[in-house]
């Protein structure tokens, strides 16, 4: 049973002739559900959060909330954001600067609408602080903290709220590369535990992959494919989604150089073959040339040029290559992706 | 910055303070002398050359005078002054409380909602300011006799709170365009009304900003001189009116009761003036960062 609906939303800003950022936009999100929205700068990501959040009001569309209760699905398309039980992290780390950590983390507690004791509010901002470990930073200000520790005051000032769905709007974007490891890690932890839906905006593909249950990938304001993680990487829609995930990328062959290369054929325009599907083997009377070899360490990204094709390939560390040496190239039909464009 | 940049501030320092300090003492000598005065005896107020120095006698052609309280004595048993005052101060800080608060929320609308029109909305404002006083006061006495506002407090109120209203309007809305608006929409996704948004997230930021607004408001509500003359008689009368009144006909002026009851005027503001000191500068400096 999906607990939230999104149907149609479209959102337009400025002129009318304009692209709308986002058109037509149509999801389903679990109650215990990582839905990861993955998309580049300027898709629509943002704007989708503040529309499901209340902030933007949208051109169309409808919100359906469905609490499990009798009456079945609820629009909440016109409710304010505080009308509506969900929290959102922003990619700035949005703290109060006036404000401690712990005033920050009670902060959402203070809502009049919850009106909770101050007990209460005490016992669960120190359960909080507990859960990402801030209890010995109560005190301090927004300002003396380190960029992590800022982006863990700002999920657990979400969290404290205990809301239906959390909104993640690229909350890793501005941490090193290390920290982001952990705290997707600790993100995936944390829903899971508390059981709550999540969507999680990203133009991340790593990230994407190793959070969520499901990914929707979105494009000038449009839904390109969703489903899980797995399925989006084997079976793309087309060459953007096919793009957008895995790294070195895929290599995209027109059918005129895919029967160049001896791969078999279909009526698709398109052949997407990823670099670890290819098996390369040395052969000094192949047909590719290594024009490029870079040691990744757990394998190695080679650019292999066929009679002016040029193809990224993966391979396994053992096998020695310098540039300039000759392979002969394989790969499984079932392995070659088909795509109409 | 570059050693020889500290060098050139370094010798440039004396002579900025003694330019500042010879610009203080220009512009702080009429208030010197309107305080001095204040406690002087009728004869010392008019005598040449003048007297500064407040001694226990004052001896002929000297600079020393005969320090006395008595005008300040006579100036607070008049009981109207005293009322006058009140008025001043009661008419001030309801105006200037109406106003930063109702200024607060328009700047706050102006900067967040932008609308069609919006623009000339804010220009409208402004221009309420643009006709001297006195070209409108005919029309406004006019309009306060027949709704019986004339001669109140509650009607100097009124206009006061007007007339500032476009003021703090334009600088609050400096102010809050400043702060930026995610602040007040994660307030919002934390679960609060867009109000208690406001009041918890977005004015705390813009406290300078609203003092400096007040204290402006304040000083013109308190300076204004020309309605308070048009639309009081007896009952409202403010401090600026008295203290022409005190000036009286041409029989002579007075000058130490004048002196030292424009001195009881100039200080709940110059007080009010120094508490406020150090959020006005921030506050008037607050717009200039970002261009």
């Amino acid at each position: 049973m999906p607990a939230y609906e999104i149907a149609g939303l479209t959102v337009a800003f400025g002129n009318a002739g304009a692209r709308p950022a986002l058109d037509g936009v149509s999801f389903k999100v679990g109650a215990g559900e990582l839905l990861v929205v993955l998309g580049r700068t300027g898709s629509g990501k943002t704007t989708l959060l503040r529309s499901i959040s209340g902030l933007q009001k949208p051109a169309a569309g409808r919100i359906l909330e469905d609490g499990g209760g009798p009456q079945g699905p609820v629009d909440i398309s016109s409710l304010p954001p505080h009308g509506r039980d969900m929290a959102m992290v922003f990619q700035n780390f949005s703290l109060y600067p006036r404000m401690s950590v712990k005033e920050n983390l009670a902060f959402p507690l203070r809502a009049k609408a919850l009106g909770l004791s101050a007990g209460e509010i005490e016992a669960r901002v120190s359960q909080a602080a507990e859960t990402l470990g801030l209890s010995d930073k109560l005190c301090r200000s927004p300002t003396e903290l380190s960029g992590g520790e800022m982006q863990r005051v700002a999920i657990g000032r979400a969290l404290v709220r205990r809301p239906r769905l959390f909104l993640m709007d690229e909350p890793l974007a501005s941490l090193d590369a290390k920290l982001r490891e952990r705290m997707v890690l600790e993100i995936r932890g944390l829903q899971r535990s508390l059981g709550c839906g999540m969507i999680y905006v990203t133009h991340d593909h790593v990230e994407a992959m190793s959070l969520a249950d499901r990914i929707l990938v979105l494009d000038r304001g449009k839904v390109l494919q969703a489903g899980p993680p797995e399925e989006i990487y084997r079976h793309p829609c087309d060459s953007r989604v096919a793009r957008m995930l895995g790294r070195p990328g895929i290599n995209l062959l027109t059918s005129e150089e895919g029967g160049r290369m001896g791969l078999p054929l279909s009526e698709k325009r398109l052949l997407g073959v990823r670099p670890e599907s290819w098996r390369v083997t040395a052969d000094p009377a192949g047909p590719a040339v290594a024009s490029v070899v870079e040691h990744l360490g757990p394998q190695m990204a080679l650019v292999l040029d066929v009679q002016g094709i040029v193809l990224r390939v993966t391979a396994p560390p053992s096998l020695r290559v310098k540039a300039g040496d000759r392979f002969r190239l394989g790969v499984d039909p079932a392995d070659i992706l088909y795509l109409d464009r | 910055m570059t050693a020889r940049g500290q060098a050139h501030g370094d010798r440039a320092a004396p002579f900025r303070a003694a330019l500042l300090a010879a610009y203080a003492l220009i512009s702080m000598a009429p208030v010197f002398y309107m305080v001095v005065t204040a406690f002087k005896l009728p004869a010392d107020t008019a005598a040449l050359p003048p007297r500064f120095l407040p001694g226990l006698s004052a001896p002929e052609n000297s600079l020393w005078f005969r320090f006395t309280l008595g005008n300040f004595r006579r100036v607070l048993s008049d009981l109207e002054t005293l009322r006058y005052l009140f008025n001043s101060v009661f008419v001030s800080v309801i105006s200037t409380a109406l106003s930063v608060a109702i200024g607060s929320l328009a700047g706050y609308g102006f900067s967040r909602f932008p609308f069609r029109g919006g623009r000339d909305a804010l220009f409208f404002v402004l221009s309420t300011r643009m006709l001297p006083p006195l070209a409108v006061a005919v029309p406004i006495s006019f309009m306060y006799s027949r709704l019986g506002l004339l001669d109140t407090r509650f009607g100097l109120i009124l206009l006061y709170t007007c007339f500032n209203l476009s003021f703090t309007t334009w600088m609050m809305k400096a102010f809050i365009d400043e702060i930026p608006a995610a602040y007040e929409e994660a307030a919002m996704l934390d679960g609060h009304s867009r109000l208690e948004a406001l009041l918890r997230v977005v004015l705390p930021q813009a406290a300078p900003g609203i003092a400096a607004t007040a204290v402006f408001s304040l000083i013109s509500a308190w300076n204004e001189y020309a309605f308070a003359l048009t639309l009081t008689s007896t009952d409202a009368v403010t401090m600026p009116v008295r203290i022409h009144a005190i000036i009286g006909d041409n029989s002579g002026v007075p000058w130490g009761p004048l002196a030292a009851a424009s001195t009881l005027f100039l200080l709940p503001i110059v007080f009010f003036g120094l508490m406020m000191r150090k959020h006005l500068i921030r506050g008037v400096t607050f717009g200039a960062v970002k261009g």
